[in-house]
């Protein structure tokens, strides 16, 4: 038999499924450290490459001037201050990426949340039907 | 008023009936458009140029993510700069590298602001945009739109003073170590890049802001405080940094944002047309085929609830029909369905068998937990 509150209910999860639920269901397979720990991990390889990238296109953007003054300039200090440049940048990009990546695991952990508890009470609901059924069946 | 109703309403009604082909047609659009600027502005490469490349490329990404998209615009950009020069694709190719890398790795719903800002500006209305994704968007939509204004003013560049850099760039290496360095040098010489990427990118932010508030007509005010902060934000910073900014054409964008965004928000923004939902599911007696439709409210504005119910419309297709055998089921059901079922099933026997043992507990959610399973009510 046909249960509205039930099929509005199948409905809703239906279409968190489908959409959301996915997505959510793979953030919420790892734990919380886990999970944002690797996002920042591969925040740290990506802005390194970036890093890398800008670097590069800056050399060879003043890789005249730079070839010329070679000798003239204090090759430790230069280094020294690019390092300094790239941890700065790195460690800024890395706390943008873990709030962004704590905020979404925490969304999906309360997506998910919802999700299970509308999944209880179906069952809840699939139980009442059955006993109804079975008064019915008794009278 | 009336008339912007009923034209509302049968919009509504058409986008409705019609949702499973529009998306695509809107992305198809969108793409061509894009594509057939890059070929017109920066269509060195006569092979990429031609009108069937570009059909395939809009086709291409009328079904695929928008953030693929982008990636193959980009490269496309690229092979058009490697043709012009070798510096301009390695300039190129470095700012979308560090961009997909930074940005868009996380951000894949923002990519579209990336790709419709430089439209706009070819289109001569870029004021429109900012204000658009503020309404639409959220505080990460003025990265996007703060990369697309990069992206349409470093490829403007390029292609004004194409023939320059083409001339520049000699066989010795000393000649194109100077001809990247004269287009970097010339880049960054224009500061409207700064002007337009700072000013938009506090606007998203400002209209965002603003129609989040509890206020009555939110996004009205939304649009109009956006329209004249970004207007304000350009003459400050044109005159900051000695830019050369039209300031006539800022005053006009003005004019035309606020219009378009408002006609905007009439048709599209206001309505939600994504909410139609279509899903299928099943249990063990039937299948369920159900298209949800919301029910069209009017509100106040701003957190206020809603006053009035305009058309109460609930549409609830169940075509039932009864289960064939277990394994023909089995087969059928997608994997998160099966899964789903299984955990419903688990979790019904579990609800059942708690409450044999618990029959006065409180079930989950605060229902209660009923009777022992089995055990109906008594007849008198």
């Amino acid at each position: 038999m046909l249960n509205e509150e039930r099929i509005k209910l199948m409905t809703r999860m239906a279409s968190y499924e489908s959409t959301e639920g996915k997505k959510n269901e793979s953030v919420a397979k790892h734990f919380r450290s886990d999970y944002v720990g690797l996002e920042v991990l591969k925040a740290v390889i990506c802005a390194t490459i970036a890093y890398m990238i800008a670097f590069g296109v800056y050399i060879y953007y003043d890789f005249e001037n730079f070839m010329l003054n070679i000798y003239k300039i204090d090759l430790w200090a230069f280094a020294s201050s690019a390092l300094k440049k790239y941890v700065i940048f790195v460690v800024c990009y890395s706390v943008i990426v873990y709030i962004a990546f704590s905020f979404k695991y925490s969304h999906a952990k309360h997506n998910l949340k919802i999700y299970f508890n509308n999944l209880k009470l179906l069952g809840t609901l699939y139980v009442k039907e059955k006993e109804n059924e079975e008064d019915y069946g008794e009278n | 008023m009336r008339d912007l109703l009923v034209i509302k309403e049968k919009l509504k009604k058409f986008v409705g009936k019609n949702e499973v082909f529009i998306l695509p047609v809107l992305k198809f659009l969108m793409v061509f458009i894009a594509m057939s600027k890059i070929n017109s502005s920066l269509g060195f490469m006569s092979k990429l140029s031609n009108g069937g490349i570009t059909l395939i490329v809009a086709l291409a990404g009328s079904f695929l993510p928008l953030n693929l998209t982008l990636v193959i615009l980009a490269l496309i950009i690229t092979a058009h700069m490697y043709k012009l020069s070798m510096e301009c694709a390695i300039l190129v190719l470095a700012l979308f590298v560090i961009m997909f890398l930074l940005y868009f790795r996380f951000a894949s719903k923002d990519s579209v602001g990336a790709l419709l800002v430089p439209i706009s500006f070819a289109f001569k209305v870029p004021y429109i945009m900012p204000v658009s994704m503020g309404l639409v968007g959220g505080p990460c939509s003025m990265v996007s739109v703060g990369c697309g204004t990069v992206i349409y003013q470093v490829l403007h560049y390029i292609a004004v003073n194409a023939e320059n850099i083409k001339g520049g760039g000699g066989d010795k290496i000393t000649e194109k170590l100077g001809s990247l360095k004269a287009i970097v040098d010339g880049m960054l010489e224009n500061k409207a890049v700064i002007v337009y990427a700072v000013a938009f990118s506090i606007t998203v932010l400002v209209v965002y802001i603003i129609r989040r508030l509890s206020i009555n007509y939110s996004w009205f005010i939304a649009i109009a405080a956006g329209s004249i902060g970004c207007f304000v934000l350009v003459l400050i910073t044109t005159a900051a940094l000695h830019a050369q900014v039209s300031l006539g054409g800022a005053f006009f964008g003005m004019i035309i944002s606020i219009i378009v965004n408002l006609i905007l928000q009439y048709f599209l923004f206001d309505l939600d047309y994504n909410r139609s939902e279509r899903v299928q599911f099943e249990d063990d007696e039937y299948y369920y085929y159900v298209k949800a439709v919301p029910k069209n409210t009017i509100k106040l504005g701003g957190n206020a609830e809603p006053i009035r119910r305009a058309k109460p419309e609930h549409v609830r297709e169940a075509v039932r029909r009864p289960a064939p055998t277990r394994v023909v089921r089995e087969e059928s059901a997608t994997p998160v369905q099966t899964r789903a079922r299984e955990t419903v099933r688990a979790t019904a026997t579990n609800a059942a068998k708690t409450a044999v043992k618990r029959p006065a507990s409180k079930g989950p959610l605060g229902m209660s937990g009923g009777r022992p399973a089995g055990e109906g009510r008594k007849k008198d």
